[in-house]
């Protein structure tokens, strides 16, 4: 092969590759680039002071926001009302308060009166009570495994409570917590309740202080009838079992006091 | 074609080959599942994903990661892969701290395989929480 001929094949070698070099140089360093500018973004400093939420929560101030998230995640803001929280291992805030009375709008089912909770890693040997008295809705199913019963619209709890349901008793200060002025809970007393349905003796002799957290009070407040349990508010249907029910009305009014159904509802302790 | 010129095109090939795939190409880590394999299933979903670019995976300790700032909705994006338990705990240690109340409204990292994705809400672009949760329950979807 001649040197002439041997300088034709290199330049017709460049000919071809010509086109694509300049674009591997235009396009290689925007890579780059961008890898470093996206590395920035993340290289933040260390104090931490953010607050960790395990699922669903209200937002602040309470009047009707709700954060949707319903796995682990943080916020740069702490609970506003720690009667409706429970403090987990890590530091995690687990909200375990009725979420449609403040403003949750998602799938919902209807309990009655106390119970396991059943929010995502928790453990079933070490249970985390809901200790709302009456009835009201929780965003989750019953645990699988647990005693529920389905009667009159609503999930009964006829299983057992362990020692930690009388031990941390003071979380009965999640009753007294505001809820918003339209809320409507399920239209259910304790009258509706299964065969073999019992409330925690705790329940009927042992109410809570308001504005006492922790404390209880001496003398036990005299018992109310069942019947008192019943709401004075106009009926609303109760949903179909055992599927969620139907999303409602979102709230965004506001308020903070409890609402007569809600109020009547507290009352049914005692039996 | 002469001996000469196949072995020039031969030369260029390996050259240019590597570039291309390598340089500007989403790495996977195999085992677990691929970024675009989420970002796919987003886009079924209607989010589009185009600006969760490749981006460097060491300060994740992660085989391979795709980030966008304000990538979805305002969100920002970290979508990392990782090839064993280790480089993960060390990958989620990263993620907390860093989230600060100074620069995160809202965080949230979930894992599906040895995959995590990171979702921060850094100017209350999803205020309840309804766009992040979508996203998330997408991604285990994928499990």
């Amino acid at each position: 092969m001649s040197l002439v001929s041997r300088l034709r094949s290199v330049a017709n070698v460049f000919t071809i590759a010509c086109p694509i070099v300049p674009f591997l140089l235009l396009v290689l360093p925007l890579c780059l680039a961008s890898t470093v500018s996206q590395s920035l973004l993340w290289a933040a400093d260390a104090p931490v002071g953010v607050a960790r939420y395990r699922g669903i929560h209200p937002l602040w101030p309470q009047t009707g926001g709700f954060c949707y998230i319903d796995v682990p995640h943080v916020h740069n803001k702490r609970p506003t009302d720690l009667r409706t929280y429970r403090v987990l291992p890590g530091e995690e805030n687990l909200y375990v308060g009725d979420p449609v009375a403040l403003g949750y709008d998602g799938t919902r089912y209807p309990y009655f009166g106390p119970h396991p909770l059943a929010a995502a890693g928790l453990s079933a040997s070490e249970p985390v009570y809901c200790y709302l008295r009456g009835p009201h809705f929780h965003a989750e199913q019953p645990p699988a495994g647990a005693s529920f019963v389905f009667k009159a619209g609503v999930y009964w709890f006829i299983g057992t409570f362990l020692p930690a349901f009388e031990r941390d008793l003071y979380n009965m200060w999640v009753n007294d917590a505001p809820v918003l002025t339209s809320y409507e809970p399920p239209q259910v007393s304790l009258a509706d309740a299964p065969p073999g349905y019992v409330q925690p003796a705790a329940l009927r002799v042992k109410p809570v202080v308001p504005g006492a957290p922790g404390a209880l009070a001496a003398p036990a407040v005299p018992a109310v009838p069942a019947v008192a349990a019943v709401p004075a508010v106009p009926a609303v249907p109760v949903p179909p079992a055992p599927t969620p029910a139907a999303p409602g009305k979102k709230n965004l009014r506001g308020g903070s006091s409890p609402s007569p159904a809600h109020k009547a509802a507290r009352k049914d302790g005692p039996s | 074609m002469s001996p000469l010129r196949l072995r020039l095109a031969g030369w260029l090939l390996l050259v240019l080959v590597p570039l291309w795939g390598g340089g500007c190409g989403r790495p996977h880590v195999k085992g677990t599942l691929a970024v675009d394999d989420v970002l796919k299933a987003w886009s079924s979903d209607g989010f589009n994903g185009q600006s969760v670019v490749n981006v460097d995976p060491e300060p994740w300790s992660a085989g391979a990661c795709s980030s966008g700032a304000a990538a979805i909705h305002g969100l920002d994006i970290l979508i990392c892969e990782y090839g064993d338990d280790m480089a993960i705990l060390a990958g989620q240690k990263k993620i907390s701290s860093d989230w600060t109340e100074q620069s995160v409204d809202t965080g949230a990292a979930v894992q599906v395989s040895r995959t995590i994705l990171e979702i921060t809400d850094r100017t209350k672009a999803d205020p309840d929480g309804r766009t992040i949760a979508r996203l998330i329950k997408k991604f285990r979807d994928l499990h």
